[in-house]
This record gives C-alpha cells, structure tokens and sequence, in this order.
C-alpha cells in the first residue's frame, strides 16, 4: 500500500515536470494541438460539398446532326455533368485535358445518326482522366446513369412521341437495373471517406514523434537521471508520468476532432460518442507504447528512435487500408499493418463509428490495442541500461 | 571561390553525419521503392462479396456466376436473408451484398417490369465501392444485351427495333488505363518525398549548426562571410545530391514498376531544376523554426499527410476553394507534384504546364530572396556575437 501511495506521488510529481516543460516549448505544444485541428478544420473546409460533382467536361460533336444535338442537349441538362467547353475536334480536347482544365470528355464520332437509323448500335465515348484517381471514379458513377440517358436520348424522343411511358421502355431496353446502396454514406461524402481517417491518422503520428522526441530530449539534456531519480528508480513510474500527460493533451485534441466532426459537421456516428472516445483512447496508448517500445528497442537512440518513429506513422497512414485495401498489398505489409495501432484504430472506426456493429466484433482490434500499450513492459531492463548508461549520440 | 569551398564543406558535413544521410540519401531512394511495392497491385481483385438469392432460378444462379467468374469479385457465401447477409459484413467476412428479388425472372421474361438487382456496399473503401458497383454493372449490362438479342427475333415492328438498338455508350479511362492506384499515387509521393526529405536533412543541419553556434545557423568559420556565397554553396551541395534523386526516380523507379512515363527526360529537367531550388531555399526558410537537431522531424514530418491532399490530385482543384487554393501555392509541393502529374502521366509539354513551371521559377526566386535575407539577419548577429565574444 505504502509503496502504491509513493508512487502515485511520483506519476503526480513527474506529471508537473512534464506540464512545466510543455510551457516552456511553445512549438511543441504547436505540433501536438493546433496543428492537428487546424489540418482537421482544412479537410472539412476543402471537402464542403461532399463530393466532386461539377467537374468541367469538354464536348466533341463531330457528328452534328439533329440527332446527335438531342444527345448533347440530354448530356448538357444533366446535374452530373458541367460541360466547360464545346471543341472541333478530340485532339484539341485532349489538349485541354493535358492542359488541367476538363476532367472528361464526351466525344460524339461521325456517322453517329447514321448508324442509329441504321440499327447498327453506334456509339458515343466517354474519356475520363484517370490521373486523377478520384475524380476519375466519382466520374464513373455519374456516367453510369449518363449512359443510360444518353443512350437513350434518341430512342426516348421518338418513343415518347408515340406514346409510350418510360416505365414502357425501360424494360426493354434495359431488362435487369442495377441499384446501387452505399451502406452508411449514401451521397458518397468524401469527407466522412477521407477526414474520419486521415486526422486520426496526423493524431496518432504526431503521438509517436511526441514521445520518443520527449524521452529523447531528457538525454540530450543530460536530464535522464534526475527524470529517472524522481521516479524512485523505477521505468514505468518514469514512463508513466511522463506520458500520461501528453496523452490528456491528445484526448483533448480528438475530443474536440469529435465535437467537430460529429456534432458540428454532423459525420456518420452509429455508436455513442463515450465508445469513439473509449476508441481514441486505446489508440493514443497504444501509440505510446508503441512508439516508447521503439526508443527501448534502440536503447535510447533518440534521433534513430525518431527516424523509425516517423518512417513507421508516415507509413502507417498508407498501411491502414483506407485508401487502398490492405488485402490488396504484399503479405509482408498486411502482417506490418497488422501491428500498428492507426490500422486497429481504422477497423474499430469501420466497425463501431461508421457502421454501428457490436462491440464484440471488434475484440480482436481492442485486445491488440491493449498488447501494444502493455509493450514497453518487455524493455524495462533495456531502459534501465540506458538511464544508468547511455549517453546522448548526435 | 568561395562558394564552391563553401559547397565542398556542406557536402563533407552532409556524409560525415548519419542523421542528414539518412533523410537526403536513404530515404530518397528508399522511399519510393517501398511506397511502390506497396501500392504495385494497382486494383483491388476478388472483393468478398456475400448473396442473398431470394430468386433461385437458372437467370438468378446465371448473374451470380458471372459475378464470381470476373476479376474484382469473389462470391464467398450465400445467405439466407438480408440481416444473415450482415453478418458476414459484421465479421468484415465480406464488403458487399448482391441481393437478387424473388420477382427477377419472372420480370425479365414478362418483359413489362424492370428487375432490379441490389448492390449493397460497405463503405469503409471506396475502391471495393467501385469494383462491386463496376462488376455487378458489366454483368447486368452484358445479360441485357443477350436478353435483348433472344427477344430481338420476336419483334418485327420498326420501333421495337428502335428499342431495342439505341446508341451505345463507352467509357474509356485515359491516361491509366487500369485505373491502377500506384499509377495515381505514386507520381505525387515521389515528389512530395524531394521535398519532405529535403526540409528534414536541411533542417537537421541547420539545427546541427545551431547546436554548435549556439543559436546561430552559420558556423563559425571565417570561410562563412558572405549570405550569397552561404546560400547558393549550401544549395549547391543539396543540389547536386537531389540532381541525381530525381534522376533515379524518373529513370529508375518509374521504370523498375511500370509506371506511366509520358514525358521526356529534358522536359522533367525543363521544370525539375526550378522545383530543386525553390524546395531548397523553401527548407532553408522553414528551419529558422529549427533549433535542436530533431525538431526538424517533430516540426515537418506531419506536413506531408495534409500536403499531398492539398496539392489537388485527391480532392480536385475546381472543387476547393480559393482561399484553400491560394494556401496551397506556399508550398513548392503544389506546383511539383502538378508539373510531374501532367507532363509524366498526361503527357503535357512544358507549355502546357506553363502555370505551374513559372509557379515554380517564382517560388524559387521567392524562397532565395527570404533564404538571403534570413542569412544576412543570422550573419549579422554572428559578428555581434563574435565582437561581444572578443
């Protein structure tokens, strides 16, 4: 009991050296809180309008005829498109597309009426530009239903004419329809796609640079003994209360990524905001842990500890999944993801905050979680070596 | 000369020092072999998908089929129902749902009704999205069409015909024709890693410096007297370094993973060399933050997240606002990762990157005179410091 009290005196003790050392880093403090926000306000603020829908289109009609006018009067009535420009020819609209300024072009060859009199299925070109990775995929959905209108532009004048309904026609040009149901994010918000992510994912790498920065500079400032004095001797004590604070900080950071994004900009929440908080937690420590277990691995190398650190949370971002899916990467990278806290972060978010599944599916996510944080158990004994004698390497 | 004494000084520094190696040598020609291998599978194939036959009939089991046969998809069970369905979602044992309705045969038989298929998608990635929605859209439209053949001899009327044969549409994905994602990422990583790489070396010298000066990032050597010569011999020596980065990343890289590479290796230098300069003195600017050796890491290596988004090859341009688009211009990233974009996977000639090739000549410019002007503070406190010494 005596010896709980104690150290709880100390976590208590360190925990006001640490706060008196962020006060005196102004920049540090920087990096761990406005940074992130000011990122997380940035996504928000670039991602207003949820999805890209008005992209600038260029029209070739080589055909022009009445016919293929009816077309390019259906393509241009459409919300989807934004039709910029009208060229003579596809090559000056590919220039226009080499010069950044369409994102697709609707391209009507010659012969087109000709062939639609003619029953010989003629027909019309989309080019999207697939440089652009996610314009070119939100184009393809939007064209999706553009084909079919378009396709259709001809036909359905005539038909409508003679007095068919649409629900007459569509059956038989189009016997089986696909509809589309995007579970959770309906209007395919990118932001919700995108924000949700990638500033847990700022967070959570600025958490692994914060502490292997923080413990590192206790030996560059020749500080590490009187920091290890004051925890009695003992290296989780130290640890402890040196962390514990920073991760408060963290918690203050994602509380208010919270209240940003799903109060204010009203993001899909399927759980209660105490479990992404639960969440969020586990991820900051665990993050810790991991990145204290790095400086332990390399023996209080700060700079290499730093190196790694960065390399691994830079990484970490890509290895995630939420862009490209881990299942579609090497082996030897899914078992890496498979260690890092964002990529657990990444499916608990899936599971609880996007899609509102029991908690009981995620245990696996949660138990690692809590394994990394319990980590730097294994290098107490490399991180005594270090307190007691390793020095400060530039 | 002094500049280029100055410059062979830098260089010595630079390989004398494991930490700056580290960010200007490894890391450059490391990185970009990792990122990718990484991403080298381009497209997402055989998404798990689970479904819900409530048809059971041979057109039914014919859709489904042809589902599972096609690249991007891979049936991995059947449920029962919908919420059995969610099950396997639940256990990420699946990321879709393709749900065929108890009336689909008869429908397509009558011909009076539209059968509609559900996709159901789980939104956490939007490339399994897009080959769900892709897959199960090629099936329908490839079974419409033979429906429409075997229906076509019944039909003599002229506007059955008309129906039946309406224009068709193609979509063609130009300039990465398999929509792959390291086509799309790679090119931008590639150099947002010259630029993030050279702010932490930089800026890990400068700090060194600092270090050794105590406080001042001009190192206390008669030779270090003037702030042209400091600059432009501190900028050459990461010059010639980041020279043949970009050489290796256009020549070697690009070409190791079958990346796209449009553009010719003069018109990569055309823009390059501006990019080169304007990411050095834009370095040498952002370390007056730094004052240890590591705060370079701390302070910079987060950017890298928000600037690659930020460039505008993600969430494109039209889209953002001005004010977003003018904070963008700050950074030589922007205008680097375009010019690469556009004249190495699009294409474009340097004219046609005219925006983004001056954008860049005026960073450079730009980023020289404030390097200059930060020299010519530094220096000047340097000769008070050393007067006050004396």
């Amino acid at each position: 009991m005596e010896t709980l009290k104690l150290a709880v005196q100390r976590v208590k003790d360190l925990f006001l050296r640490e706060v008196e050392m962020g006060r005196q880093r102004p920049l540090y403090l920087f990096c761990m809180l406005i940074a992130p926000l000011f990122f997380c306000y940035m996504f928000c603020s670039l991602m207003t309008e949820g999805a890209p829908n008005d992209l600038p289109a260029a029209l070739v009609d080589e055909d022009n005829t009445q016919v293929s006018r009816t077309i390019v009067r259906t393509l241009d009535a459409m919300q989807e498109t934004n039709i910029a420009v009208k060229y003579q020819s596809f090559s000056e609209a590919k220039k226009s597309m080499q010069r950044g300024e369409v994102y697709a072009i609707f391209y009507i060859p010659e012969g087109t009426t000709k062939g639609a009199l003619t029953q010989r299925q003629p027909k019309i070109y989309c080019y999207t530009n697939e440089a652009y990775f996610l314009s070119g995929s939100f184009l393809l959905k939007d064209l999706k239903l553009i084909g079919e209108l378009s396709g259709l532009a001809i036909t359905r004048e005539t038909m409508q004419a003679k007095g068919y309904t649409m629900d007459q026609i569509m059956p038989v040009i189009q016997p089986i329809s696909v509809e589309t149901h995007a579970l959770n994010n309906p209007s395919l918000n990118y932001s919700i796609y995108l924000t949700n992510m990638l500033v847990p994912g700022i967070i959570l790498l600025v958490v692994f640079l914060a502490t292997t920065y923080s413990i590192g500079l206790e030996w560059k400032r020749k500080s590490h003994k009187e920091w290890y004095e004051k925890a009695g001797n003992s290296v989780m004590v130290a640890l402890f209360g040196k962390l514990l604070p920073q991760a408060l900080v963290f918690m203050l950071v994602f509380v208010a990524m919270d209240v940003y994004l799903y109060k204010i900009q009203h993001f899909v929440l399927n759980c209660s905001m105490w479990r992404i908080i639960l969440i969020q937690f586990l991820s900051v420590l665990a993050s810790q842990g991991f990145a204290a277990s790095i400086f332990g691995i390399l023996a209080g190398q700060m700079r290499m500890a730093m190196s790694v650190a960065s390399l691994l949370g830079v990484l970490s971002v890509s290895l995630s999944g939420f862009t490209f899916p881990v299942m579609a990467m090497p082996k030897l990278m899914q078992a890496v993801a498979w260690c890092l806290p964002l990529r657990h972060y990444f499916l608990l978010y899936v599971s609880q905050v996007l899609n509102g599944f029991p908690l009981m599916c995620s245990w696996k996510s949660i138990a690692i979680l809590l394994t990394i944080a319990a980590l730097p158990l294994l290098f107490v004994r490399v991180y005594r070596y270090a307190f007691e004698n390793v020095d400060y390497k530039a | 000369m002094n500049l280029l004494k100055i410059c062979y000084k830098e260089l010595k520094e630079i390989f004398a020092d494991f930490g700056i190696v580290i960010f200007v040598v490894i890391l450059p020609l490391a990185y970009p072999l990792l990122y990718a291998w990484l991403y080298n599978g381009e497209v997402v194939r055989e998404v798990p998908v689970v479904v819900v036959d409530e048809s059971q009939t041979a057109l039914s089991r014919d859709f489904i089929r042809r589902c599972d046969a096609s690249p991007d998809m891979k049936v991995v069970s059947h449920a029962m129902n919908m919420d059995h369905a969610k099950k396997y979602l639940e256990n990420t044992e699946a990321y879709g749902i393709i749900r065929i309705p108890r009336e689909f045969s008869d429908d397509i038989n009558n011909g009076d009704k539209q059968a509609v298929v559900g996709a159901y998608a789980e939104m956490s990635s939007m490339m399994n999205y897009k080959a769900l929605l892709m897959t199960v859209s090629m099936v329908a439209q490839q079974m419409n069409k033979e429906i429409k053949v075997s229906k076509m001899g019944s039909s003599t009327s002229r506007e059955a015909q008309i129906l039946q044969a309406p224009v068709t549409y193609e979509t063609h994905a130009m300039f990465n024709p398999q929509s792959g994602y390291a086509s799309f990422l790679i090119p931008p990583v590639l150099m947002l890693i010259i630029q993030q790489s050279l702010m932490l070396g930089i800026g890990m010298h400068m700090g060194r410096t600092r270090e050794q000066t105590g406080g001042i990032c001009i190192p206390n050597n008669a030779l270090y007297s003037n702030a042209v010569e400091i600059f432009f011999g501190k900028a050459l020596a990461y010059f010639l370094i980041y020279l043949v980065a970009a050489v290796y990343m256009f020549a070697v890289v690009t070409r190791l993973f079958d990346l796209p590479q449009m553009s010719t290796f003069w018109t990569y230098l055309g823009w390059m060399i501006p990019y080169l300069i304007a990411c050095i003195a834009y370095s040498i600017v952002c370390s007056a933050f730094v004052y240890r050796r590591e705060d370079c890491i701390m302070l910079f290596v987060f950017l890298s997240v928000p600037l690659i988004f930020l460039s505008g090859v993600s969430w494109p341009l039209p889209m953002m606002s001005n004010g977003w688009v003018m904070f963008s211009y700050l950074f030589p990233s922007t205008f680097g990762i375009h010019a690469y974009v556009m004249t190495n996977t699009m294409g474009s000639s340097l004219e046609d990157i005219s925006f983004y090739h001056h954008g860049l000549i005026i960073q450079a410019a730009v980023y020289t005179v404030l390097a200059l002007a930060y020299y010519t503070i530094q220096l000047h406190r340097k000769r008070k410091k050393l007067k006050l010494e004396s």
